[in-house]
């Protein structure tokens, strides 16, 4: 059992890291978490299924750092706006690695956390579901929720990519 | 379901995930060929997930260092250790031990020793049937830093000779070592010193409350020495233990003999 663990903390620490970092802010504190997450995982009994036992971290570390930093927080950040029936208005141009990356730093914990685990870590919504301790639909409406508030915020950016600038500045003339 | 349901951003977004059943999957896919909006949005949304991956660059994780866990102790063994403690100072505290000579107290704890090597192997040991509740637990030293755990005590089942209790601890390999503890014995050095005797290596000395006995059977003597060197630093409350003496303690671990006490 030990060693199955190890071998899963070996091979997603780097990815857990992340995810720590993601969800504290803060290296140290992302370091810290991380050994809370390494010692609890290896005294606790994995999942009979590999396949479940690198979600099982993760759901590990998340619970750590909801028991030391946002008990009574959750339930309340994760209340799900309903999503806006808008026109469809998003310039694929502003996507960029640059824009992006700002826009990120933006996003609200919840949905930055949904992206994180989907999108970079490449759980897939039952998993990430399990970690999140919420039903697969709310994992469905919060990353579409969260990528729609993404183009949002690449569209209202400050940051924009120098060509779209350019193009932009011409349409506007 | 209709085409708005269909082609509806959750959806969209499942979709590019490749989180739709495969009949669910291609039933959106044929709607998108005749919605072109539709079509946009997934193009966009393959174009953000791209890019969120190549804007999301790892972090510098910390080296890959697991934390040390050590075997579980019995949970009896840190009550039964404070037990005996009590047991033994207040057996010292009545002057049992005034009348022994120095060699005595030594035979005891080689006595002591040696039974407990002739019993069961470590781990499978009966339960001690002495428990205090309220006693103060863990007051035994903790020789983790040897690789040593505590498995055994025992009384000095006559108590004739002054008195004394023997803390088994065993290594990795099962390599037994036993810590005796009795009344202050004003013979003995300050520092651990060699004592073998009776096919035993035995390191000796007093300390300010008490008096050790470090006896192991088979064990590299450069390892009990490196032992008993902790033992005497740990018994004497100095704060901390020396980098050297951590570095003396692993070499002699990796570098000796196998133990076969």
């Amino acid at each position: 059992m030990r060693i199955i663990v190890e071998r899963a903390l070996r091979q997603n620490w780097e990815r857990l890291f992340s995810y720590a970092l993601r969800l504290s802010g803060s290296r140290d504190r992302a370091a810290d978490l991380l050994q809370s997450c390494a010692t609890k995982a290896l005294a606790a009994a994995p999942p009979d299924e590999d396949e479940r036992v690198r979600a099982w971290l993760f759901a590990i570390l998340r619970n750590i750092w909801i028991d030391e930093h946002r008990r009574g927080e959750v339930s309340a950040s994760a209340a799900e706006e309903a999503l806006e029936d808008e026109q469809w208005r998003h310039d694929d141009r502003m996507i960029a690695v640059i824009t992006v990356r700002q826009a990120l730093e933006r996003l609200e914990q919840p949905y930055r956390e949904v992206i994180e685990l989907v999108d970079l870590a490449g759980f897939r919504y039952g998993e990430a579901a399990d970690i999140l301790g919420v039903p697969v639909g709310t994992v469905m409406s919060r990353l579409s929720r969260a990528r729609l508030l993404l183009l949002n915020a690449i569209e209202g950016g400050s940051v924009r990519p120098f060509a779209a600038r350019q193009r932009k500045r011409a349409n506007e003339q | 379901m209709t085409d708005s349901e269909r082609l509806s951003w959750t959806t969209l977004n499942a979709y590019v995930d490749g989180e739709l059943e495969p009949d669910q999957a291609a039933r959106v896919a044929a709607a998108l060929a005749h919605d072109r909006e539709a079509a946009a949005q997934v193009a966009t949304l393959a174009k953000l997930r791209a890019t969120v991956k190549a804007a999301s660059s790892m972090p510098d994780a910390p080296p890959f260092v697991l934390p040390q866990t050590r075997p579980r102790m019995a949970r009896w063994l840190p009550w039964a250790a404070a037990a005996c403690l009590v047991l033994f100072v207040g057996a010292a505290s009545l002057g049992i031990g005034q009348r022994q000579s120095p060699g005595s107290s030594l035979s005891a704890a080689v006595a002591a020793h040696q039974l407990w090597l002739t019993q069961s192997p470590p781990g499978t040991a009966p339960r001690l049937g002495v428990e205090l509740a309220g006693a103060e637990a863990g007051a035994l030293p903790d020789l983790s830093l040897a690789s040593l755990r505590l498995v055994h005590l025992s009384l000095d089942p006559s108590g004739r000779r002054g008195g004394g209790m023997l803390a088994g601890y065993v290594g990795p390999n099962g390599c037994r070592v036993g810590l005796w503890i009795a009344p202050v014995e004003a013979a003995l050095p300050l520092q651990p010193a060699v004592q073998d005797r009776d096919g035993l290596l035995v390191r000796a000395w007093r300390g300010e409350r008490a008096s050790y006995a470090l006896l192991g059977r088979g064990i590299d003597p450069a390892r009990l020495d490196g032992i008993a060197a902790l033992v005497a630093r740990i018994t004497r409350d100095e704060p901390g233990v020396p980098r050297e003496q951590v570095a003396a303690l692993a070499e002699a671990r990796s570098v000796g003999p196998a133990c076969v006490g």
